[in-house]
């Protein structure tokens, strides 16, 4: 590149550091861009996918309302269904959501009196249908009950898509879900009888959108889940890890603060 | 005589809507969450058709279209084959079905 002669030296420096500032800011929205495309596709996958059934359900009782076909008997069960699916498009829909919110940074804890417990038993009963299907049966080990001060939504998703990953990937096992009492710690774990992580896999499944399965895909998610529940307990000032579980399966421990510093003070 | 279809899907809701169709229409309908169970159920109960997902985990569709071939009891029942992939990914892991469904799909079809 050449200058005009009366320039000095430094406003050439200046320039081209100028310039070279606007490079790498460029190549860092483009590929912030491409991130947010990635997600704007996953996203949509994400809300469609689980809408079939529901559509379907719907059209189907329609139709047979219509025609004077059903039993009271058989619209609720049918409407029961529906409700199900709503319910799982809900989780998922909330999911998305929270990528968006720690992507952004805009997402905040709200802290405040719960019973891990009773969060525990609610949260495994609204998988009764699901691990019906697929065969698997649950244990539940938790005290009585265990009070403390967390975000019951994040503790909700946390659990939440620990379970379901136990089910999706260990089906036709039993599932051990467990919170335990440590003081002003708590310690959640998940434990299966599936096909396990390997250790080339373990820190990989908590990045966003990897899976450990690979290329030649087998099965239908995105790969967020885990990356969702790693950033929540961060934010919450906690910890998981994934192990080989004794007898086969991966056990996932969530260790959590009982009191955060905010609620403290 | 009642005719038997075996749906094999690890998602329940598709599972469930399949399910309330073929019902609707008077067959009897079985399901399976896996590909492993739903050889299993083939073996005991010899569906007339199979609904079979391309995408599970266990056994997927591919593994179950080449255990039913080498199976002399299961080697004629027609399957529909189905993914959210295009056909021709799929196709050529996937030997024999019968019919090809893309999802999401729509109860008309
Ligand atoms: N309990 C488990 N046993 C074996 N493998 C698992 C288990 N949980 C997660 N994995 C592996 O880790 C990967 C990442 O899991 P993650 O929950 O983040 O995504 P996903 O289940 O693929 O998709 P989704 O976003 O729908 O949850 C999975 O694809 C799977 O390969
Ligand atoms: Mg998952």
């Amino acid at each position: 590149m050449s200058f005009p002669e009366d320039r000095p030296p430094e406003a050439a420096n200046t320039a081209e550091a100028a310039l070279e500032e606007l490079r790498r800011q460029n190549a860092e929205l483009i590929e912030a861009v491409a991130a947010r495309d990635t997600f704007i596709a996953v996203a949509a996958h994400e809300l469609r996918n689980p809408m079939t059934p529901i559509v379907g359900q719907i059209d189907l009782l329609l139709a047979a309302l219509q025609a004077g076909r059903y039993s009271s008997g058989q619209v609720e069960h049918r409407v029961r269904r529906i409700r199900r699916a709503m319910d799982h498009f809900i989780k998922r829909a909330g999911t998305l959501l929270d990528v968006s919110r720690i992507t952004s940074g805009r997402f905040q804890l709200a802290l405040a009196p719960c019973d891990l417990s009773d969060l525990v038993r609610e949260t495994v009963e609204t998988f009764t249908e699901t691990a019906r299907y697929s065969g698997c049966s649950f244990r539940i080990e938790v005290p009585e009950s265990l009070p403390g001060a967390w975000d019951r939504l994040a503790l909700e998703q946390i659990l939440d898509n620990l379970i379901s990953n136990a089910i999706k990937y260990a089906p036709s096992r039993p599932v051990t879900v467990s919170a335990e009492d440590f003081g002003s710690l708590v310690r959640l774990r998940v434990r299966d009888y599936g096909p396990g992580i390997s250790a080339g896999d373990r820190a990989r499944i908590f990045e966003r959108f990897e899976r450990a399965v690979g290329a030649n895909e087998r099965r239908s998610g995105f790969g967020v889940g885990l990356w969702v529940v790693g950033q929540l307990v961060a934010a919450m000032e906690g910890t998981i890890v994934v192990n080989d579980a004794q007898g086969g399966g991966s056990v996932f421990t969530v260790t959590l603060p009982r009191y955060s510093e905010t609620n403290r003070s | 005589m009642t005719r038997v279809v075996l749906v094999v899907d690890d998602e329940i809701g598709i599972a469930e809507l399949i399910d309330a169709v073929l019902t609707d229409e008077g067959y009897r309908v079985l399901t399976a969450v896996n590909g492993r169970q739903g050889l299993a159920i083939m073996a005991k109960d010899h569906p007339d058709l199979v609904f079979l997902d391309y995408m599970m985990p266990v056994m997927d569709g591919a593994d179950v279209l080449r255990a039913m071939a080498r199976d002399l009891s299961t080697d004629g029942v027609p399957v529909v084959l189905m993914s959210s992939m295009p056909e021709d990914l799929v196709a050529e892991r996937c030997p024999g079905y019968a019919v090809f469904m893309r999802k999401p799909f729509r109860i008309a079809q």
